[in-house]
């Protein structure tokens, strides 16, 4: 499978689609820098966002990763590291 | 809904393409679920032992007996009526208050967060006893060795590692309420809270620091290690011993002496044949205390739109029936709509 390149700002605004719609809340409403947890995620619904994230993105990604970086910001950059590693 | 949604009770996300992954397996979340196996499945064995390892030494009253008697009912009811027939099923329906209560009350048997227990058995339901059940005794070859190695799994091991669901695709309905998020993200320490709960009881009617200790092993240790007893025989025993009435693609049974038991949850294959029943007895002569509290809700007004089958649709689904219309049996594909 071809390499995507994906912009981080991409990431961010597939994470902050999945919170409002789980959520059930409107996007402009997804602060970037709020924690997962402050949301009302717990480490089930951020399990879920990360297998909608690796199969959009073709990537293996490890559940402690949404843990190591709790909020969007901070997972979408470490996201894209990753793609730009692999 | 579609008609196999409808058929199952599974209240699952849409999935148009069919392509969704509908379940992880990471060493990560496998780190995780041993840590929750040693403390809630291994540690009250060891707990059990020594409740009774202690009664020469502290004696064992009436106050360590009621803890037990009473964090079982609580327990048990929540995971059969509030976990199971209410929030995976939703065979009737009751006030947001009501149900948050269940829900903690589930929570405390030490069975999983009521979100992960929910999209699990759901998976259980659609998968089940083939490939992507989690708990399926039938899936590890035949023979003796192949069956034992099947009930062992599906009793207890596979709760050690096992392949985690998609709860945005089996839950999205529990993921909306914010009650049951936060009940959901709070498990461990209401867990742990239905442990030091009977401890603290104990300890100030019996008046000393070993009542403390005596409650929390009796109605902490003693009682999650038989309600775990008893639902754990559902996914090993109730899916390969006992009696069959309807066909259905998986080997569920009934096993009817269990039923006083387990809240009546061991009436297990009328469950697989209708679970989006609140009745899993089905008939009223049987044994279905989970049934019972509901009907008493109910008569409370507690509780409404309490889905049953009629006596015709039950009569329609058995064996004979369907062999005499001359539908295929047990475990060929049902056909869709």
């Amino acid at each position: 499978m071809s390499k995507r390149v994906v912009k981080p700002e991409d990431i961010t605004a597939k994470c902050a689609a999945f919170i409002a719609e789980q959520l059930q809340r409107p996007v402009a409403s997804v602060h970037l820098d709020t924690e997962f947890d402050d949301f009302g995620l717990d480490s089930a619904l951020v399990t879920s966002m990360l297998i909608e994230l690796e199969e959009w993105l073709g990537v293996e990604l490890s559940p402690s990763l949404v843990f190591e970086e709790p909020t969007v910001r901070r997972l979408s950059l470490a996201i894209s590291q990753r793609l730009l590693e692999a | 809904m579609d008609f196999e949604q409808e058929y199952q009770s599974l209240f699952t996300a849409p999935d148009p393409t069919g392509r969704r992954r509908k379940a992880i397996d990471s060493p990560y979340l496998h780190r995780k679920q041993r840590v929750h196996f040693v403390l809630f499945d291994v540690l009250p064995f060891f707990g059990t032992i020594l409740a009774v390892a202690l009664v020469p030494v502290f004696g064992l009253g009436w106050p360590e007996l009621a803890a037990c008697a009473v964090m079982w009912l609580i327990t048990g009811f929540g995971i059969s009526v509030g976990y199971h027939r209410l929030l995976a099923h939703r065979s009737f329906k009751t006030r947001k208050g009501l149900r948050a209560a269940f829900a903690v009350a589930g929570s405390m048997a030490g069975q999983g967060g009521v979100i992960s227990w929910v999209a699990m058995h759901r998976r259980h339901h659609e998968c089940a006893d083939r490939e992507g059940d989690f708990h399926s005794p039938q899936l590890h070859g035949g023979g003796f060795i192949g069956r034992l190695r099947g009930m062992v799994h599906a009793h207890l091991t596979w709760m050690a590692a096992h392949a985690y669901p998609n709860v945005a695709h089996y839950a999205p309905d529990l993921l909306r309420s914010p009650e049951l998020a936060w009940i959901n993200r709070n498990y461990y320490p209401i867990v742990i809270a239905g442990w030091l709960l009977p401890g603290l009881a104990c300890g100030l009617v019996i008046g000393s620091w070993s009542g403390f200790l005596t409650g929390f092993l009796w109605g902490g240790m003693v009682r999650m290690f038989l309600l775990e007893q008893g639902i754990w025989s559902l996914n090993s025993f109730c899916h390969m011993w006992g009696r069959r009435e309807f066909p259905t693609r998986d080997h569920s049974r009934n096993i009817g002496w269990m039923a006083p038991l387990i809240f009546g949850e061991s009436w297990h294959h009328n469950h697989h044949a209708f679970p989006g029943s609140a009745s899993f007895g089905l008939r009223w002569y049987r044994i279905d205390p989970g049934y019972w509290l509901i009907a008493a809700l109910r008569s409370a007004g507690l509780a409404w739109d309490v889905k049953v089958p009629s006596p015709d649709q039950i009569a329609q689904r058995s064996i004979a029936a369907t062999r005499a219309a001359n539908y295929s049996l047990p475990l060929s594909g049902r056909q869709r709509k």
